[in-house]
């Protein structure tokens, strides 16, 4: 009885947090279209592994968990495709979308898999270290060192990008 | 700190990317796309399970048929002392049988439980009841079946009798060879999915005590790394010689997913072969279509590791 419940609980988290998992799928496919599918296929999968959650209160981070494993999966295979095609091509791809100015989103990019996810689900969707830990199958340290590296690395390359306009401020 | 600012700006543009339209409908026909394969992956089960065993069976058993399984206990233990008396030499073993059953028996609209709870009885070679060996696996047997009761009865209080659930609880003897007695216990806890869950009780005929895992294996081997590794061969071979056939393993896309491996708290039995067999619940190594699994094991892998003992026909 309890799957059931567990599956019921899924569903009703998805129904409320579908615009973050939509922002986080963004996040990586910097397209529309691609971040649909992804949800879709999150959605789908997140109801068929329902019965497999232990913690049910995280049972929000344990669904953008999968949203973060499908939108890998997806920039995976797209990345096989692309190989196939030409250099010109390759330049279009990922920037489907014109209007929004998303520099700074792209700075993720120098993160790692594991970074990455853990500054998703901390600084964007504002989890608990100890939630993030218990969900990536980390240890609670392990998530706070990472956190404070990748903010390292993002500050350093979100600074580069704003060379130009501001370095006459000086550094602080 | 400037970099915190940037990082801010960051989230900013995080929580203003645009959410098209159609996303809610998107996630909608995700959710109903996996809950319609699982229905369908339900419907089957049941509809197996049901005609199988519960319509043949018929459900109430009434005080005859518990008699005549008295009677048929009384009988062979009148024979024991008279074939202990002909050889003269003390009888191995001990006879363990369901002498009878209790049924726990509810139903409200659409909510209802038939739940079967066996009593054992453990007698010595001579005849003579076993009264600690006897209390203790039919405590183990209440114990268990009443947590399956109990949380019935708070289901329904819960929804106040509204709801839909069907609880089913029966038994079958799966081992009785000359060193061992199991009982196994089958429940089906039917919501809108199915949940079928199995526990199996072992005695040792010598001995009159309970019987678990570790006690069928020397000590110092390890069995259950042994074990894990040829059920996960055994998943893996299945899954590539039938396309239908599906483990939780290798999932490195959702590792926690993935099946653990075997415990001490597993459940097995001998069949009728000496081997030993486990017998998972459902959803505990595989999806729900696939129902409750069972995995052999080649006597050749375990026979420098096991008590041979047990290991009989």
């Amino acid at each position: 009885m309890l799957h059931k419940n567990l599956r019921h609980q899924v569903e009703e988290k998805l129904l409320t947090s579908y615009e973050s998992m939509y922002r986080i799928a963004y996040t990586y496919v910097k397209n529309a279209d691609d971040a649909l599918d992804i949800v879709q296929d999150s959605a789908y999968k997140a109801i068929k592994n329902a019965k497999s959650i232990k913690q049910e209160e995280y049972i929000e981070t344990w669904i953008y968990k999968i949203v973060i494993n499908c939108a890998i999966d997806f920039l995976k295979h797209s990345k096989k495709e692309m190989a196939t095609e030409s250099l010109e091509e390759l330049h279009h791809i990922g920037t489907t979308d014109h209007y929004m100015d998303f520099d700074t989103i792209r700075a993720l990019d120098i993160l790692n898999e594991k970074e990455r996810a853990v500054v998703v689900l901390r600084f964007f969707e504002e989890k608990k270290l100890d939630e993030i830990a218990a969900v990536l199958g980390m240890n609670g340290n392990t998530v706070k060192s990472t956190l404070y590296r990748s903010l390292q690395k993002l500050k350093i390359e979100l600074e580069k990008g704003e060379m130009p306009y501001e370095g006459y401020c000086g550094n602080q | 700190m400037r970099g915190i600012a940037e990082i801010s700006k960051m989230k900013q543009d995080y929580e203003t990317i645009p959410v098209p339209l159609e996303l809610k409908q998107r996630v909608k026909e995700g959710i109903e796309q996996a809950k319609k394969e699982e229905d369908e992956e339900e419907g089957k089960i049941m509809k197996g399970k049901r005609i199988s065993k519960r319509a043949a069976l018929g459900l109430k058993i009434t005080g005859g048929a518990a008699a005549a399984l008295v009677a048929l206990t009384l009988i062979s233990n009148l024979n024991a002392p008279a074939a202990r008396a002909m050889e003269n030499i003390p009888l191995l073993g001990s006879i363990v049988k369901v002498v009878t059953f209790r049924t726990f028996e509810s139903s409200e609209k659409e909510m209802s439980a038939k739940v079967k709870i066996p009593e054992v009885e453990v007698r010595d070679s001579a005849g003579k009841k076993n009264d600690a060996a006897t209390k203790k696996i039919n405590d183990a047997v209440d114990q268990y079946t009443q947590k399956i009761i109990d949380q019935y009865k708070a289901d329904v209080e819960a929804v106040n009798g509204e709801g839909k659930e069907e609880v089913s609880v029966d038994y079958q003897v799966v081992t009785d060879n000359a060193r061992l007695y199991s009982l196994k216990i089958d429940t089906v806890i039917a919501l809108n999915t199915s949940g079928i869950t199995v526990k199996i009780y072992h005695i040792d005929k010598e001995t009159g005590k309970m019987v678990q895992l570790k006690d069928m294996f020397k000590e110092g081997t390890k069995y259950l790394s042994v074990l894990t590794e040829e059920i996960k061969n055994q998943m893996r071979q299945r899954m590539a010689e039938d396309d239908q056939e599906m483990y939780f393993i290798d999932d490195e896309d959702m590792p926690e997913t993935n099946w653990k491996g075997l415990t001490e708290d597993a459940n097995f039995y001998i069949n009728k072969k000496g081997n030993l067999v486990f017998a998972f619940d459902k959803y505990e190594a595989a999806p729900g279509y696939m129902g409750t699994c069972e995995f052999e094991i080649p006597q050749e892998l375990i026979k420098d590791m096991v008590k041979e003992e047990y290991f009989v026909k």
